[in-house]
């Protein structure tokens, strides 16, 4: 498939195949070169992860300095989701407090 | 002579410039950036797979084609540069020795001169419902649809001080979103004080005016003297309120609008990636709208630490015309001083950059009172919000620590754990020194952030384990 044109909230064209990877119970579609943060964000998701205090966090500098994105990556805690490619068959946990 | 080893840290428009003028005086040089590709934060690039890189102004991208242009020369070269991406350097002791974390393994660099181009991340001042999902920094949003063609929202709130917001705005309705409100805490006006400074950076100016004229179009209100007073929504942002200012920063009650949004793009200002530079031992001054803390060098970038340079935004925020033009000037003064070269004749050798550097200098100095924070703004936040995310530190807690007596920017940080946490104290430092000067009844010029020890950045401990000959 060869997109161009906006798709949704992805603008620009796309070449390559779309992929699907998990997040919790949600199946998500990306594109070769997103990052996980931004394949969660086309998607509307934007809550990634559950800190200390109990609020709700998600994607702040978007650049790999805040540490917010914090998710469980294929089993691995506190990955940068938005220093991550999306890769089919990822599996993304919202990270809950400490893990 | 054997050829001096250069290493370069930051592959944006500074450190590659920096990088190319070394190499061109035979120089060998490694270049070390923590991205997967080069560019740096505003030519940054996305994989070949999007076709979404063409974000930006005319004159931006024709300047982003120059600094891709000298990456490439110098990469491709018969003795190409070293570079290694997705490396982060960690860690700077004497010498100078450079510690840098790469995939799976840590690798020491040893250099006969360190140039450290390692730009600025965004400043954030915390207002009430700031740290909700959604709401996110300006040039981040940004950098998300440059390097990864998404955009964050659909209804969305701009809101900071300067021209990246009108940018950021623009762009953002370019890409199909609709957009609430712009607010700018300052006119962009009060620019025109310095007229030359305007002249110098017309074409930027005038892509300005068209990216004003493009939101017109789209029917967002721009306004400006207003401030962000809160965010609300649950789990995510779903509006936010803004009101006037009274000209120290502080909302005007009664002059509130509420928008209904899903999602808030913050900017105000930038902090200096500056940790290398004082862990190397580099003495820093405060400069606000320059990116905080900064480290004190000469004209040709050199600090007081032998071998140690800064180039760039990391130096002292000034935009990507400078940085590169500052890249050739230290590039070049790192290879000259390696040959024992002197002053009078770096002077001479590099009087065409330093005039360029200057043209590009006058433009910045025009912008620097859009950026100017007054100090009403460090209000904003009360005691019930989180401002060191990190740790989950409340502005009630910090003030707490003022009143406590602990004043200075380590003390608080000693007292409260604000500032310990992943991100390094980089999203709450600008907070805790505007406190700390409250607390003193003086400028935070007074109290400077401790120097740095190892890590700059946290780095998994398998991978220091594994360290490479
Ligand atoms: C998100 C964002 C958006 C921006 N957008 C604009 C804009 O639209 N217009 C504008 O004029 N300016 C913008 N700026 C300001 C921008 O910094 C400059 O214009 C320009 O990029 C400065 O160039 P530089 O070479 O000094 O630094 P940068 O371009 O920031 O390059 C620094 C490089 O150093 C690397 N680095 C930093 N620390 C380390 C480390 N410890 N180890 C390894 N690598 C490291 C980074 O990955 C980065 O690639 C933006 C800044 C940010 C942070
Ligand atoms: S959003 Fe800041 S590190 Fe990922």
């Amino acid at each position: 498939m060869n997109k161009t044109g906006k798709i949704g909230r992805r603008l620009g064209g796309r070449t390559g195949e779309p992929f699907t990877f998990i997040f919790d119970d949600s199946t998500i579609e990306a594109w070769p070169g997103e990052s996980v943060a931004a394949a969660l964000l086309a998607a509307g998701q934007v809550v990634l992860r559950i800190a200390e205090d109990g609020g709700a966090r998600g994607v702040v500098c978007g650049i790999g300095l805040c540490w917010e994105c914090r998710c469980v990556i294929d089993g691995r805690p506190n990955v940068r989701a938005c220093m991550t490619e999306a890769r089919a068959g990822m599996r993304v946990r919202r990270q809950q407090g400490l893990e | 002579m054997t050829a001096p080893r250069i290493v370069v840290v930051g592959a944006g428009p500074a450190g590659i410039m920096a990088a190319r003028e070394a190499k061109r005086r035979g120089a060998a040089v490694t270049l070390i950036d923590e991205a997967l590709r080069p560019g740096g934060q505003i030519y940054r690039q996305g994989d070949a797979a999007l076709a979404s890189s063409g974000v930006g102004l005319p004159e931006e991208l024709a300047h982003k084609r120059t600094v891709l242009e000298a990456f490439a020369e110098v990469a491709e070269a018969a003795e190409a540069v070293d570079y290694h991406s997705g490396a982060t350097a960690y860690a700077v002791f004497p010498g100078p020795q450079l510690h840098v974390a790469l995939a799976d393994s840590s690798r020491v660099f040893e250099a006969d001169a360190l140039i450290l181009a390692t730009g600025v991340g965004e400043r954030a001042v915390p207002f009430p419902g700031w740290t909700l999902p959604g709401v996110l920094y300006a040039g981040g949003v940004q950098a998300i649809m440059k390097a990864h063609g998404v955009r964050a929202g659909d209804r969305v709130a701009v809101v900071g001080a300067g021209p990246l917001i009108i940018a950021v705005a623009a762009q953002l309705a370019e890409a199909g979103a609709e957009i609430a409100c712009v607010t700018l805490l300052t006119p962009l006006r009060v620019m025109a004080r310095r007229p030359l400074g305007l002249w110098a950076g017309r074409g930027v100016v005038r892509e300005g005016m068209a990216y004003l004229r493009q939101l017109r179009r789209a029917g967002a209100p721009v306004l400006e003297g207003w401030v962000p007073v809160h965010a609300e929504g649950a789990p995510a942002v779903e509006s936010l309120c803004v009101a006037r200012h009274d000209g120290a920063g502080r909302p005007l009650m009664g002059s509130e609008r509420r928008f209904d949004v899903d999602m808030v793009a913050m900017n105000f200002g930038f902090t200096a990636n500056s940790e290398l530079a004082r862990m190397a031992g580099a003495e820093v001054r405060f400069d606000s709208v320059r990116g905080g803390w900064v480290p004190v060098r000469n004209e040709f970038g050199a600090t007081a630490v032998p071998g140690v340079f800064v180039a760039g935004d990391g130096a002292a925020l000034r935009g990507a015309f400078v940085a590169a033009a500052e890249g050739r000037i230290v590039g070049a003064a790192a290879v000259l001083t390696a040959g024992g070269k002197g002053t009078a004749e770096l002077h001479q050798e590099l009087a065409a950059e330093f005039t360029e550097r200057r043209s590009h200098q006058a433009f910045q100095d025009a912008l620097r009172p859009t950026l100017d924070l007054p100090s009403g703004v460090w209000s904003w936040a009360t005691d019930d919000t989180v401002v060191c995310r990190c740790e989950g530190i409340t502005q009630g807690r910090l003030r707490q620590a003022v009143d406590e007596g602990h004043v200075t920017v380590n003390g608080i940080k000693r007292n409260t754990r604000a500032g310990m946490g992943w991100c390094g104290g980089r999203t709450c430092l600008a907070s805790v020194a505007a406190l700390a000067a409250q607390g003193q009844a003086g400028p935070p010029a007074e109290t400077p952030p401790m120097r740095p020890r190892p890590l700059a950045r946290p780095v998994p401990a398998g991978i220091l384990a594994r360290r490479e000959p």
